[in-house]
């Protein structure tokens, strides 16, 4: 039987138009809901990359503070460093009174202290040979020595010898040395003359003073 | 509204179900259209069918049949032959319609032979009006169809013997309002025409003779009609009236009433006959199919039978069709209303079906055992996959309005 069709054209087409409509419906939808989760992505994002600079902004201001006392410190260093240089250039200062102090503090109470000559001896110390094959110039350093002639009297030799050994275990004084003992008389009392030296480091190195000296130093 | 599915070579009812136009809406097309949009959107409710997709049959009064002949000439020619022709055919302007044709087959014209074309039209207002309200009631037309391809696709698409290509079948679907009468060759239709009268007629005598309303009128008839095949032991054939219901007076008045309009009908359908028979030479046929809502009253069944040379059937249209998933009160009696709609559920299915048991098909072999079931029983059958649909809406009273076939795709 042949078919008959009263289907008109345009009824397909109006589906097909209202499918393509509605299907363009849903895109839109979609894409409108696509763009608002964007925006809040993005939003969300340059929320927390404000935040992000504000944070760092704050540790840029604290660097900044830290710098400025760095920078202070800085100049306290190069100050300290040149006065420090200074100290090294000029030496420790040894306060006579305080040395014969610790001298007498070794000393037992019948011995005599009878004549003390305190001369500062400087040693300067030329370039290098490591210096002079790489051309480049090193400071003279100049080793200063405090050498410490004491004259007295002890009743023995014993009191003598107790009194160098006490001299050597003091840490500052060096090269402990009796130069003489001989018999002495005066006024019918028999005793030992002698003569002990030492000397005393007046190097100063650069952030390294040693407490012994500071010590002596110190008023 | 009916929708089918395929089940290997033959086919089930998957969804099915009636409902009535309102009475007001039966008489005025128009009001009767916008009512169906109600209905078919309450029942795509009720009813279990899948899918919008729908095929429907234009109303009967937008569809103009018009017979023309022909010189011998190829198919292909035809088309725009009729077109030409049908501006002096057809009531209206046919660059404003839609024209097709039926070969109807060849005609001896004084010594000539000719070919015989029913010329098949519909305004586009009256097309494009219509397939705006079935958009409106929520369905997607897949086709629309003409009610006489319809009715005799439900019996072309069961020819599968040689013999039956050259069988006529001729089909009287009885509706509300008119009968349409359709006769074919094989495959082919070669004659429809429209009668008007109906069921609608048959009330209207009745309620006249006794002075009932119609309303009453029809329910009486349909009291009859229920009783005379109520005792199917007793009356073997469909439709013969039980010895012992032709004493009731009450039924012989209602006979005597509508006697008078179903003679007219007989007259015209034994016209329809004896034109086919005179014109188209060749085999005669044999018998006449019944269908509509009508076809099962006992005494139009008489009534045709004293009237028309053949035996008379009632036509039952989806024997070969398990209908286990429709209501036990759709599934009563030979179901022929169903004509239509079934036709047009066909129309998207491609092919030829089998019976469903795998037997040949018979119409004129005694009813299944379930169609004549009581209303509660049930019939459990296995449910494939769906694939198709009929829509058709009846009257509350089971007569066929025939505004409206849908096939629901």
């Amino acid at each position: 039987m042949r078919e008959l069709e009263f289907l008109p054209d345009w009824y397909p087409q109006m589906r097909q138009r209202t499918r393509m409509v509605v299907l363009q419906a849903w895109m839109t939808v979609a894409m409108a809901i696509g763009m608002c989760l964007w925006m809040f992505l993005m939003h969300s994002n340059v929320r927390r990359a404000r935040e992000n600079l504000d944070d760092v902004a704050g540790q840029v201001k604290q660097s900044r503070i830290e710098m400025k006392q760095l920078g202070y410190l800085s100049n306290k260093a190069a100050v300290l460093r040149e006065q420090d240089q200074l100290m090294v250039k000029l030496g420790l200062q040894v306060e006579p009174s305080r040395l014969m102090k610790t001298i007498d503090s070794a000393m037992s109470r019948e011995m005599s202290v009878l004549g003390m000559q305190m001369e500062v001896v400087e040693r300067l110390e030329g370039p290098t040979a490591q210096s002079v094959r790489l051309n480049t110039p090193a400071p003279l350093i100049a080793d200063r020595h405090l050498q410490v002639k004491l004259q007295g009297v002890a009743p023995t030799d014993v009191d003598l010898a107790n009194f160098a050994t006490r001299l050597g275990e003091i840490p500052f004084l060096e090269q402990v040395a009796i130069n003489y003992a001989r018999e002495r008389s005066e006024n019918g009392h028999v005793m030992r003359e002698f003569e002990i030296s030492f000397s005393m480091s007046l190097n100063h190195t650069v952030g390294t003073a040693p407490d012994a000296l500071l010590t002596v130093t110190d008023p | 509204m009916i929708q089918l599915e395929r089940v290997g070579e033959s086919l089930a009812v998957m969804a099915a179900g009636r409902q009535a136009l309102p009475a007001e809406a039966r008489n005025d097309p128009e009001l009767g259209l916008a009512a169906s949009v109600e209905i078919i959107r309450q029942m795509f409710k009720q009813f279990p069918f899948r899918g919008r997709r729908v095929v429907a049959a234009l109303p009967r009064q937008s569809v103009h049949f018009k017979n023309l002949r022909l010189p011998q000439m190829p198919l292909s020619e035809l088309g725009s032959v009729v077109e030409f022709e049908a501006r002096n055919l057809v009531p209206f302007d046919p660059a404003e319609a839609t024209i097709h044709f039926l070969p109807a087959g060849e005609v001896r014209q004084n010594n000539e032979i000719r070919q015989e074309v029913i010329v098949v039209g519909a305004r586009h207002v009256d097309i494009n009006h219509y397939v705006e309200h079935l958009h409106a009631a929520g369905t997607v037309v897949a086709a629309l169809d003409v009610e006489p391809c319809a009715l005799y696709r439900g019996i072309e698409r069961f020819i599968r013997r040689r013999e039956d290509e050259t069988e006529v079948h001729v089909i009287v679907d009885v509706g509300a309002s008119r009968t349409l009468v359709v006769i074919g060759r094989g495959r082919e239709i070669s004659f429809t025409k429209t009668i008007e009268l109906g069921g609608r007629h048959f009330n209207e005598a009745v309620s006249k003779k006794l002075g009932i309303s119609v309303e009453e009128a029809q329910s009486l008839r349909r009291r009859l009609a229920e009783n005379s095949t109520a005792g199917v032991s007793a009356a073997p054939i469909p439709g013969e009236v039980a010895p012992a219901a032709r004493r009731d007076p009450v039924r012989q008045a209602a006979g005597d009433a509508t006697r008078s309009v179903m003679s007219d009908l007989g007259r015209e359908v034994a016209l329809c006959m004896r034109y086919y028979s005179v014109t188209f030479r060749g085999q005669r046929p044999s018998r006449l199919r019944l269908v509509g809502s009508e076809a099962a009253d006992p005494l139009l069944h008489g009534l045709l039978s004293a009237t028309i040379p053949v035996p008379i059937d009632v036509g039952r249209p989806l024997v070969s069709v398990d209908t286990s998933r429709m209501r036990p009160a759709d599934r009563q009696g030979p179901m022929s209303e169903w004509a239509m709609a079934f036709g047009l559920s066909l129309k998207l299915l491609t092919g030829s079906f089998g019976a469903r048991d795998g037997r040949p098909r018979d119409p004129s072999a005694p009813l299944p055992v379930e169609a004549l079931l009581p209303a509660d029983a049930e019939v459990g059958e296995s449910t494939p996959a769906p694939e198709h649909a009929i829509i058709r809406t009846t009257p509350a009273d089971g007569v066929t309005d025939p505004s409206l076939e849908v096939t629901h795709a």
